[in-house]
């Protein structure tokens, strides 16, 4: 799979770990990784296609609030909250996905404290991605 | 012993008596004696701005008494208040791991203590102690989910009134004391503030409470506000 291999030329140390240990799928556009309110399970590495991070309302509205592309890593912070997951992942264009259950996850970051920096890093990004979603829902119009 | 602000002042964050009860500080005693070593306590009047919006990154703090607004604004001026952070605490986190400006700015609502720990210092603590990774790491992704929660509600609310009734449906939630005149808040912040939680005007906020107070669904005394009709405020909500 040529976008892995290239990815793995460039990554940081934890994506290099987890590009080891991965399962990689191809999900075809409509399926689902997970839906809100589900038990975390793993973390997704999307190395292309784009996801949709659909929200919902208590009255079954949903809305794709966000949307994750390639390099990005969804499920990460739910890992480490415990936390059921926040929204449903949906697959807007296929994707290859690299998946990595929790117990290896925590495996790796056991046996290799290097790669805590990228996952921080990581966790960072994805926090700052969350103030600019909310910068442009609320602070746009 | 007099302090300021009558503010509990703890000095150490090994012999600090609360540290147990928040997620960050709740480390192991060498952990704690390594960030005892570089951090700098201080205790900040209310209004105090800690960091702003676009600067390069100092450091983090460590909020242990006290709470603080997190606030991001748009080009045109608008502020929108993301956070309102309390005791426990890491601020400024994401902008110290990766290099970039402060995301948000941080300015204290009420007197707090807050321990500074140099960008530099944080660093070396975090590549010496992998549990300090793993508690910056909680703190990461509680905010993660803090501001998709908050995603949730600015995207999915249909009117102004639900994102109000959610905002103080949360305070009862998490800081709300039952009375028997109904759940009571203290609200320590401005209609503008209130505003700025929910991206809406400052009238639009007065005039939904002064409605809600006819209907009797709250009475309002001073800085305490009283949920009298908590269903029917929960009736509203449907993120």
């Amino acid at each position: 799979m040529p976008v892995t291999i290239d990815l793995a030329l460039e990554v940081q140390p934890l994506e290099s770990a987890l590009l080891e240990v991965q399962r990689v799928e191809v999900w075809p556009s409509g399926r689902t990784l997970f839906f809100e309110g589900e038990e975390p399970r793993g973390i997704y590495m999307i190395h292309n296609g784009t996801i949709d991070l659909v929200f919902s309302a208590k009255d079954g509205r949903a809305k794709a609030l966000r949307v994750a592309s390639s390099p990005q890593i969804i499920g990460l912070s739910s890992v480490f909250s415990k936390r059921l997951h926040d929204y449903t992942a949906t697959v807007r264009t296929t994707c290859e996905v690299g998946y990595v259950d929790v117990a290896t996850f925590n495996r790796i970051l056991e046996s290799s404290p290097t790669i805590w920096f990228s996952v921080l890093k990581l966790l960072s990004e994805d926090v700052n991605s969350c103030y600019d979603c909310m910068r442009d829902i609320a602070l746009a119009r | 012993m007099p302090t300021p602000y009558n503010l509990s002042i703890h000095n150490s964050c090994a012999d600090c008596t609360v540290r147990t009860e928040h997620l960050f500080c709740n480390m192991s005693t060498p952990t704690l004696a390594a960030m005892d070593s570089v951090k700098f306590t201080s205790v900040y009047p209310k209004g105090s701005v800690l960091f702003v919006e676009g600067e390069p990154p100092r450091g983090v703090f460590v909020l242990c008494s006290g709470r603080v607004k997190l606030t991001t604004s748009s080009s045109e001026g608008r502020t929108l208040i993301v956070k309102v952070a309390e005791a426990g605490e890491l601020l400024g986190a994401s902008a110290s791991m990766l290099g970039t400006p402060y995301e948000l700015s941080a300015e204290t609502i009420e007197p707090s203590q807050l321990n500074f720990i140099r960008r530099d210092d944080f660093l070396r603590l975090l590549t010496a102690h992998t549990e300090a990774c793993l508690h910056t790491a909680q703190q990461l992704s509680e905010k993660y989910h803090a501001a998709q929660r908050e995603i949730r509600s600015l995207g999915l609310s249909q009117t102004t009134g639900e994102k109000l009734a959610r905002l103080i449906l949360d305070w009862c939630e998490r800081d709300g004391d039952e009375t028997p005149r109904g759940i009571r808040l203290q609200v320590l912040l401005t209609h503008e503030e209130i505003a700025q939680m929910i991206g809406t005007t400052r009238e639009t906020v007065t005039r939904l409470l002064s409605d809600w107070r006819r209907k009797k669904m709250i009475e309002i005394k001073g800085s305490n506000l009283f949920v009298r009709e908590f269903e029917a405020m929960s009736e509203l909500v449907t993120v």
